[in-house]
C-alpha cells in the first residue's frame, strides 16, 4: 500500500513539477497589514482618509475581487498597476464566452444566495440585460464629467469598441477593397470567403442610431436592410465571435469580416504587421464598454476599491492603452491610442450609441434581427 | 436478559459490519453520482424551468412543452442527422485506423508491430480540443496547409479539405478514437482461440478465405460491440464539433446542449433537459448493446488462458512495409502533422503558413511561451488541472477497485442493477451532468460550490464507469484465497484491502489511474458549466485563448502540455512496467 501511494505521489509530483514549471508565478504577494500605505496620492487627514481606511482594511481581509466579463484581455498588464498598489487584493477574472453565460449564471447564483462574482464587466447592450434580469446594484460612480453615461447608476460607461470593417491584403489586395460601407453590401464579396459573425448582437442598432433619421429617431429600415443584404449577397461563412475568426483572417482562411470587426483587436494586428486593412468607411459606431456592481456581492469591499481604481484616471489608463479601447474620459482621450490612431491614420469618427437608445426593446429588436439574418434563430 | 441483550448485540454488529457498510456507502455514493442528475434531468424536462427557476421540486406544474418545442423546432432534425452522420463517420474512421492496426500488430508479422504497439498511448495525449485546433490549421479552405500544397501542386482552386464540414469533424474525432478501438480490438484478438483458423487451413482454405470465413465471423460480436461503444462515444463527443462545427453552425447533441444551456438568452433549458435525455437514452442503447455483444464475444470467440498466440499472418514482401507505413500515416495524421502545426504557431506573433506572402523568417519569436507563462490565469489553470486530474484519478480508481470487489466478490442481491446504476454516468453527457451538479450543489449551504472540489467530484463520478472496466478484470484475475486468508488471520475489510487487494492490483490501477487522468486533463464539457476564476482548467483555458484569437498562444500551451504529459506517461508506463505488468488503455 504504501509503495502504491508512494508511486501516485510520485507521479503526482513530477507531473505537476513539470506542469508548475512552465507557470510564473501568479498570485501576487500576501494581504499586507492593512496599515501597508497606498502608493497612490496621499490621503486627506480626517474622516474621510478614516474612511478609507477602514475600507482598505476590510478589503484586504475580503483579499479578492471576482470580475466576470465576456471578453477581458491583456488581464495581467491591465492589471499590474492595481496589484502593484493594492498587493493584499487579488483581482480574479472570469473571461466567460458569452454575456449571456454570465448573466445566467448571476440569477442562479443569485436565486440560491451565493453570488461568487463581484462586478459584471461587458458591453452596455449586456449590462442592460443584467439589469433586466435584476442582478446589478447601484454604486455611487464619480465620474460626473465623462459623456454618454446612462441614467442609472447600476452600471458605468467608460468606453467604446469601434466595430471596425477589415480585410486581408493577402485575399483582397487594398486598391481592390471595399470603399464605403455601401460596397460591403453589394455581391462583390463571392469568392473571397467573407465572414459574418453571429456575435455582437447589438449589431443592427449600431448601424440603426448611425443612420438616424432627424429628431434622433432610430433607423431601423436602413440598418436591417443592410444586415439583411450583406449577407443574402455575399452568403458569407457564418462563425462565432470575433477575435477567433479575426485570427483566420489574419491568416488569410477568411478573406473580409463583413459587416464589421471588433476594432481594438483590428487595430492591434494593424499594429503589429499582420497583413489587414481597415475599410475606409468615415464614420463608424462603437459597441460601449461598461461596467457595474453585482447585487449582493461576495467581496463588496475590495469590489469598492477596485471601481474607484479603474475608474480613476491610473485605472483607465491601464485598460484603455494596453487594449486599445476608444476612450470617452475627457482627459484620456487626447492620449488614448486608438483615439490618436483612427483619428490621425484612418481618419475614421466613432459614435458610439447614447444610453438612452440601449432600452430592453431596442437591443431584443436588433438581437432578434442580427440573429434570424445569420440563421441562428427562426 | 443478558442473553437477549447479547443477541441483540450481535445482531446490531452483524447489520453495522465493515462488509455492510461498504456496500451501504458504495450504493449510496453511486445513487448520489448517477441517480441524483439522472432524475434532476428527468424531472426538469417535464417542467417549465427557466432562468431564476432551475429547480421546481413541486408535484404541480407538469408540463410537456419542452418536448414539444424540441420537436417543433426545424433545426433539431437537421441536428439529429448531423449528429448521427457525424458519429458514424466517426466510428468507421476508428475502424479503419484503430481496428486494422490491432489486427497488424496481433495478427500480422508487421515490422515495428511492437514499437507500435506502446505508441498507441501517444495520441491519447493529445487533447481532441487541441487535435480539432491543429487541424483547422491544416484543411482550412483557403489558408490550410495541406490545401496551401494541393492548390500549389494542382493548380486548382478548389480546396481539397474543408475543415468546417462534417466529414473533417468525424475524421478528427475518428483518430481521438482509433486508440481505444485498437486496445479493445487488439485484447479480442490477442485471445481468439485459434484452433478454428487451423482447422480451416488443414480444410483446404487459403488465408482470404479464412479470413473472412472464420477470423471476421469470430470477431463479428466484439467488432460490432465497438463500432456501438465508439458511436455512443462520438454521439455525446463536444469538443471536436465545439472547434470544427459551432462556429460553423453545424450543431450535434452536445454543442447543441452547450448552446441552448449557456449561449443564448434567456437560455432554454427545458430545451437542454430533453436533448440530454435523448442522448442518454441512445448512449445507454448503444452501451448495452456492446456489454451484450462483448459477453457473445468472449463466449463464442475467445478461449483464455491457453498460453498460446493464433498464428500470424505473413504480409509478404510487398505488404510488410506497406503495413508499417499503414501505421506510421496513422501516426502522422493523429499526432505529427496537428502537433507540428500547433508548435509552428507557438513562433509566431499571428499565425500564417511558411510560404505565405510576405512571411518573414526574422519575425519567429519565443515571445508567446514569455506571454503564456507570465500570465497568471495560466499557473492557476495548471495547478487546477494537476490537482482535479490527480484526484479524479486516485478517487475514481480507489472506488472503483471497492466496487469492483463488492460486485464480484461480495455479489449482494442486485449486483446487476449495481452494475448498471455505474455505468449511468459514463452515458450523461458531460454538458448535463455538469449541470446536474451545479443544480445540486446550489440547493445547500456547502463550501464546495466554485471551487475546483465540485470538479474533482463530478469527474470522479463520471469517470467511475471508465475506473471499474480496468478494476473489474483485475479483480476477476485475483484468486480469492489470499484475501479470505487475510480475513481468517482477523484482518478487517479495510486492512485487507489496503494490504492484499490494492497492492496485488498496482500495476492496474497505475494504467487505469494513467488513463483516468489523460482523460480528465482533456475534456472540457462538464469543467465548461461548473469552472470559475478559482477553478479554472486547461482545457476551458486552451478554448478561451482560442476563442479569444490567440492561436500562437494555444500553440504554445499545446507544446508544454504535450511535452509534460508524454514525460508523465512514460515514466507512468515504465513504473507500471517495473511492477511487472504492462499497462493497457
Amino acid at each position: 500500500m504504501r509503495r502504491f501511494w508512494y508511486s501516485f505521489a510520485v507521479l503526482l509530483l513530477i507531473s505537476g513539477m513539470v506542469l508548475v514549471a512552465c507557470a510564473a508565478p501568479s498570485a501576487p504577494s500576501p494581504a499586507p497589514s492593512p496599515q501597508t500605505p497606498s502608493t497612490g496620492s496621499p490621503a486627506p487627514a480626517g474622516p474621510v482618509s478614516d474612511a478609507r481606511a477602514q475600507l482598505l482594511e476590510a478589503a484586504y481581509k475580503e483579499g479578492e475581487v471576482q470580475l466576470w466579463a465576456n471578453t477581458f484581455d491583456n488581464q495581467a498588464k491591465v492589471l499590474k498597476p492595481f496589484h502593484d498598489k493594492y498587493p493584499g487584493i487579488t483581482v480574479k477574472v472570469w473571461d466567460a464566452s458569452t454575456g449571456n453565460d454570465v448573466i445566467n449564471k448571476l440569477v442562479e447564483e443569485g436565486k440560491a444566495g451565493k453570488v461568487s462574482g463581484d462586478i459584471f464587466f461587458s458591453g452596455e447592450g449586456d449590462l442592460v440585460t443584467a439589469i433586466t434580469a435584476g442582478v446589478m446594484a447601484e454604486y455611487p460612480w464619480d465620474n460626473d464629467d465623462w459623456p454618454n453615461q446612462p441614467d442609472t447608476k447600476l452600471y458605468i460607461n467608460y468606453g467604446t469598441n469601434p466595430r471596425l470593417p477589415a480585410f486581408n491584403t493577402n485575399v483582397i489586395p487594398v486598391d481592390q477593397g471595399p470603399k464605403s460601407w455601401e460596397d460591403m453590401a453589394t455581391n462583390r464579396w463571392v469568392g473571397k470567403s467573407p465572414v459574418f459573425s453571429f456575435s455582437g448582437e447589438d449589431g443592427p442598432l449600431l448601424f440603426a442610431y448611425m443612420w438616424r433619421l432627424p429628431g434622433d429617431v432610430l433607423n431601423w429600415a436602413k440598418a436591417e436592410k443592410y444586415w439583411t443584404d450583406v449577407v443574402t449577397n455575399n452568403k458569407p461563412a457564418i462563425v462565432r465571435g470575433y477575435s477567433g475568426p479575426l485570427e483566420l483572417l489574419v491568416s488569410g482562411e477568411y478573406g473580409i469580416m463583413l459587416p464589421v470587426a471588433s476594432g481594438r483587436t483590428v487595430l492591434e494586428y494593424a499594429l503589429i504587421g499582420a497583413p489587414i486593412a481597415i475599410v475606409p468607411v468615415g464614420k463608424t459606431p462603437g459597441i460601449t464598454q461598461s461596467l457595474g456592481m453585482v447585487k449582493n456581492p461576495a467581496h463588496p469591499n475590495a469590489t469598492k476599491v477596485f471601481l474607484d481604481w479603474f475608474t480613476s484616471e491610473g485605472g483607465q489608463l491601464s485598460q484603455i492603452q494596453e487594449n486599445l479601447i476608444y476612450a470617452i474620459d475627457p482627459e484620456i482621450t487626447k492620449i488614448a491610442r486608438a483615439n490618436i490612431l483612427l483619428r490621425d491614420k484612418y481618419f475614421i469618427e466613432v459614435e458610439p450609441v447614447p444610453s438612452k437608445f440601449y432600452t430592453p426593446e431596442n437591443t431584443e429588436r436588433a438581437s432578434d434581427h442580427h440573429l434570424r439574418t445569420a440563421g441562428v434563430k427562426r | 436478559m443478558a442473553i437477549r441483550l447479547r443477541l441483540q448485540k450481535d445482531r446490531l454488529a452483524e447489520f453495522f459490519s465493515t462488509r455492510r457498510m461498504v456496500l451501504f456507502v458504495i450504493i449510496a455514493l453511486v445513487t448520489i453520482g448517477s441517480v441524483i442528475p439522472l432524475i434532476f434531468l428527468l424531472w426538469s424536462s417535464f417542467k417549465p424551468v427557466s432562468v431564476g427557476n432551475l429547480s421546481d421540486w413541486s408535484l404541480t406544474n407538469f408540463t410537456l412543452k419542452n418536448f414539444r418545442d424540441v420537436l417543433a423546432e426545424p433545426s433539431t432534425f437537421l441536428m439529429l442527422k448531423d449528429s448521427f452522420f457525424f458519429a458514424f463517420g466517426s466510428m468507421i474512421v476508428a475502424y479503419i485506423f484503430g481496428g486494422v492496426i490491432a489486427f497488424m500488430v496481433e495478427r500480422t508479422n508487421t515490422p515495428y508491430r511492437n514499437v507500435m504497439y506502446g505508441l498507441m498511448f501517444i495520441p491519447l495525449i493529445m487533447p481532441g480540443m487541441l487535435k480539432a485546433i491543429g487541424w483547422v490549421l491544416l484543411t482550412g479552405p483557403r489558408a490550410g496547409a495541406l490545401n496551401q500544397a494541393w492548390f500549389a501542386l494542382s493548380g486548382s482552386s478548389e480546396p481539397l479539405f474543408n475543415a468546417f464540414s462534417i466529414p473533417m469533424m468525424f475524421f478528427v474525432e475518428g483518430l481521438s478514437l482509433s486508440p481505444l478501438t485498437f486496445f479493445l480490438l487488439g485484447a479480442t484478438m490477442r485471445g481468439m482461440d485459434p484452433s478454428l483458423e487451423e482447422a480451416a487451413y488443414v480444410s483446404g482454405a487459403n488465408r482470404v478465405t479464412t479470413m473472412l470465413r472464420v477470423t471476421m465471423r469470430l470477431m463479428t460480436p466484439a467488432l460490432a460491440g465497438v463500432g456501438l461503444l465508439n458511436f455512443a462515444r462520438a454521439i455525446e463527443s463536444f469538443d471536436t464539433p465545439l472547434i470544427m462545427g459551432f462556429s460553423s453552425g453545424i450543431r450535434v447533441f452536445a454543442t447543441q446542449i452547450y448552446l441552448v444551456l449557456r449561449n443564448i438568452s434567456p437560455p432554454e433549458y427545458g430545451h437542454g433537459f430533453v436533448l440530454s435525455l435523448t442522448l442518454i437514452i441512445i448512449t445507454v442503447a448503444g452501451i448495452l448493446v456492446y456489454q451484450r455483444m462483448m459477453r457473445r464475444s468472449e463466449r463464442f470467440a475467445t478461449v483464455t488462458g491457453k498460453g498460446y498466440r493464433p498464428r500470424l499472418l505473413d504480409l509478404g514482401p510487398v505488404g510488410r512495409p506497406l503495413a508499417t507505413s499503414f501505421m506510421l500515416f496513422f501516426l502522422i495524421v493523429a499526432m505529427i502533422l496537428p502537433m507540428l502545426t500547433m508548435a509552428w504557431s507557438s513562433f509566431l506573433p499571428f499565425y500564417q503558413v511558411p510560404w505565405a506572402n510576405g512571411f518573414d523568417v526574422s519575425r519567429l519569436t519565443l515571445e508567446n511561451y514569455r506571454i503564456l507563462t507570465a500570465r497568471p490565469d495560466f499557473a492557476l489553470a495548471v495547478r487546477n488541472t494537476v490537482l482535479l486530474s490527480g484526484f479524479s484519478a486516485v478517487g475514481s480508481m480507489l472506488l472503483a477497485v471497492v466496487i469492483s470487489w463488492v460486485i464480484i466478490r461480495l455479489r449482494p442481491k442486485g449486483t446487476k442493477v449495481l452494475d448498471a446504476l455505474v455505468f449511468i454516468p459514463y452515458a450523461i453527457p458531460g454538458i448535463a451532468l455538469g449541470f446536474s451538479m451545479m443544480v445540486i450543489f446550489l440547493a445547500f449551504p456547502n463550501p464546495i460550490y466554485g471551487s475546483i472540489w465540485i470538479l474533482v467530484i463530478a469527474y470522479t463520478v463520471h469517470f467511475i464507469p471508465v475506473a471499474t472496466r480496468f478494476t473489474h478484470a483485475g479483480v476477476a484475475q485475483l484468486k480469492g484465497e489470499l484475501e479470505e486468508a487475510a480475513m481468517t488471520s482477523g484482518a478487517g475489510t479495510f486492512t485487507m484491502m489496503r494490504r492484499i487487494l490494492v497492492p496485488l492490483m498496482l500495476p492496474t490501477l497505475i494504467g487505469g489511474g494513467l488513463y483516468v487522468f489523460l482523460l480528465s486533463s482533456r475534456i472540457m464539457s462538464m469543467a465548461a458549466i461548473l469552472y470559475t476564476p478559482d477553478s479554472m482548467v486547461l482545457a476551458i483555458y486552451i478554448y478561451q485563448i482560442y476563442t479569444e484569437g490567440r492561436l500562437p498562444l494555444v500553440g504554445a500551451l499545446a507544446v508544454i502540455m504535450v511535452v509534460s504529459l508524454t514525460t508523465l506517461t512514460i515514466f507512468s508506463r515504465m513504473l507500471a512496467q517495473r511492477r511487472g505488468t504492462q499497462v493497457h488503455g
